[in-house]
């Protein structure tokens, strides 16, 4: 194994080394490919189709055009207060209803972390936005920064996620699919964390207090009727992200093009709210720009990788190793859920989706559960399973990383161990969901139309 | 980032002061190129946004051809057609990822693990960036950027253009490729001088911390 892998191994070693050395990992991923065709003595001519890989994989790629333009409409809809007013209006709409602001909060996080795309901006946003909002209503924090932290990841599950959009490329299987099976899972997620938060505040009421009872009620005097407040705020956002979710899921506009409508509609809704102006506009289009680039420039980098580490017999070598174990397509499942759910604790899903998963991808190919998990089928329930699974390991202490991002933005000011004990229902609620996902893969095949 | 003189640190050595400000000088035009490019460049994602837009549009109404003329201008050829505004949409959003890298770079922006990274010191972190940059990135764009010129010669010598009747001068856009990998080893040579001038004068860190683009 060793003299017919060695370099591939080195190669693995290497990204491991660096990637803990905090070196950005895009650029990481294309200078290894370079030092090891190198050391490998690969032809220049075959590293010639690196260049023809990136034009052809990135930017000649419709489908990736989507992320730059969901990026926007997300930015967009924070800048101009709209995520802000939803989550003001719909505190005042679950006002009476005890843990209803918790429940607020998790509606907020599925529509907007959908469209930040990555997790530790999500988490840091909705909990820069519903923190104080939550804390000064009197919430208990063992509850505040579970759910902060639970639906700022649920973004990459529930559609339209940018995650989503990338692994259809990669696996190469529909992303309206994609997006299809992820909705019920996501639905569900959201509705056992709504359960848990109802109940938990019934119980212990001392820990969601109403806003009448904590020191969020000031405000209400000189606000505009409810009613008022819930068309202004409420009608624009759910007309918009159903406009967008609706004709990917119908099928009638691609997710490129419904990216675009969405972000021409935040951009609408921003002006009805009179924030549309060019400092706003023109800070949306820097930080789309920046975090577009730096999604992007991991597939660039992970493209030289992986032509490299493919000549070197690198997916051969991850083939064997799994293959080798000997083990039938359950326990492969499990055995790569597990691999995923490790990485997770130190890796962003934009990592894990273009260096390991096109790795695994042979594995995956390879596996038939019989019935109708097999093909296209069983790459979407793979797909939606590794999406549940990372989110799950975003979360889960020690390591979780959605957690250390709450920790920094509360500077300081609450422990790790209180952020450990709010996660841990919702921890348990994630792996609830997914084995029900792997017992009954219906739940993810049925909306797509794939159990025949 | 900026090449402002800093106050001066008496505690440093000669040779460190005028290095780091060496260093400085050095990193300013390169990075300041890559910021300024990207701050241009990132308008282009309201043109992504327009040129689909335009596409669902002129698709809905089943509108094949906008306008025609005579004689060839750049890009568009001599029509702008449906197709013209489907294959723009990919047009700008390269031009807008490639250029977005850099200014990414100069933002500190890309994805890192830093788990043990927050925990070095300053010092530590910036070789870090300075091994990186020369050891991986900098070879990785110029290579790249070198053997892709074969691939922008073939496409400049048989004119390659749109199959669909839509832009034309497809070199341009295989241009931007090396072009846009250039620019970001360019801007990493930059980041080194800059990382450079930090450890040479430590003070710089502390001054210009929370300097974002």
């Amino acid at each position: 194994m060793l003299d017919e892998y060695g370099l591939a191994m080195a190669m693995v070693l290497g990204l491991l080394f660096g990637i803990f050395s905090g070196y950005p990992v895009a650029f990481l991923l294309g200078g290894l490919g370079i030092i090891f065709a190198f050391i490998g003595d690969i032809p220049l001519a075959f590293l010639g189709t690196v260049a023809s890989r990136i034009f052809g994989g990135v930017i000649e790629n419709w489908l990736l055009i989507a992320i730059p333009l969901f990026v926007f409409m997300g930015l967009m809809l924070e800048r101009s207060g709209v995520a802000r007013n939803l989550l003001l209006t719909l505190q005042r709409l679950f006002g009476n209803v005890r843990g209803g602001l918790a429940v607020s909060v998790a509606l907020l996080g599925v529509v907007m972390a959908a469209s930040t795309g990555i997790i530790g901006a999500s988490v840091v946003m909705l909990g820069l936005l519903a923190l104080p909002v939550m804390l000064k209503q009197g919430y208990k924090p063992e509850m505040a920064y579970g759910v902060v932290a639970a639906s700022g990841t649920l973004g990459i599950l529930i559609p339209p996620s940018i995650m989503l959009v990338l692994m259809g490329s990669i696996m190469q299987i529909s992303v309206g699919d994609l997006f299809r099976a992820a909705l019920i899972p996501g639905l569900m997620l959201g509705g056992l964390y709504t359960l848990y938060l109802l109940l938990a505040a019934k119980l212990r009421p001392d820990w969601a207090p109403l806003a009448s009872e904590g020191g969020g009620a000031e405000e209400a005097a000189n606000q505009s009727p409810l009613i008022l407040a819930l068309l202004r705020d409420l009608l624009g956002p759910i007309v918009l992200i159903t406009a967008v979710l609706g004709s990917i899921m119908a099928g009638i506009a691609t997710p490129t093009e419904a990216a675009a409508i969405g972000a021409a509609g935040a951009m609408l809704l921003a002006l009805f709210l009179r924030q549309l102006t060019i400092p706003a506009l023109r800070a949306v289009c820097r930080s789309t720009s920046k975090t577009s680039a730096m999604i992007l420039f991991v597939v660039v980098g992970a493209t030289c990788f992986s032509v490299v580490f493919k000549r070197l017999g690198g997916a051969d070598m991850i083939e064997e190793m799994i293959t080798g174990t000997g083990l039938g397509p359950y326990g492969l499942l499990l055995l790569l859920m597990g691999l995923i759910f490790l990485l997770g604790f130190f890796l962003e899903w934009i990592e894990i989706s273009f260096v390991i998963l096109p790795l695994l991808l042979p594995v995956v190919h390879g596996l038939d559960f019989g019935g109708y998990l097999q093909g296209e089928a069983a790459l979407v329930w793979f797909a939606i399973l590794v999406a549940i699974n990372l989110q799950t390991s975003f979360l889960t202490p020690p390591f979780g990383y959605a957690l250390f991002y709450l920790k920094g933005i509360t500077q300081g000011s609450v422990s790790i161990g209180t952020i450990y004990k709010s996660i841990v229902p919702f921890v348990l609620l994630q792996l609830a969901g997914l084995v029900l996902c792997i017992l009954f893969p219906s739940i993810v095949l049925w909306l797509p139309g794939l159990t025949e | 980032m900026s090449c402002k003189q800093l106050r001066v640190n008496p505690q440093l050595p000669g040779w460190r002061q005028s290095g780091a400000r060496w260093c400085a000088c050095l990193a300013c035009p390169l990075i300041g190129l890559g910021r300024w490019l990207g701050r241009v460049s990132s308008w282009l994602v309201l043109g992504v946004m327009l040129a689909v837009l335009a596409s669902v549009v002129m698709n809905a109404l089943s509108l094949n051809e906008l306008v025609r003329w005579d004689g060839h201008v750049l890009l568009l050829g001599g029509a702008i057609t449906i197709n013209s505004m489907t294959e723009l949409q990919w047009h700008l959003f390269g031009v807008l990822t490639l250029i977005g890298g850099s200014y990414a770079m100069h933002a500190n922006m890309h994805v890192r693990v830093d788990m043990l990274h927050h925990r070095m010191s300053p010092a530590t972190r910036h070789w870090v960036e300075i091994i990186g940059h020369l050891l991986l990135l900098i070879p990785f764009c110029v290579l790249i950027a070198w053997l892709s010129k074969h691939m922008v010669q073939m496409s400049y010598v048989s004119g390659e253009q749109s199959n669909y009747g839509g832009l034309t001068d497809r070199y341009l856009i295989k241009g931007a490729l090396p072009a846009g990998l250039l620019l970001l080893a360019l801007g990493a040579l930059g980041q080194v001088f800059d990382h450079l001038s930090r450890i040479l004068d430590p003070a710089r860190d502390l001054e210009e911390s929370s300097d974002a683009g």
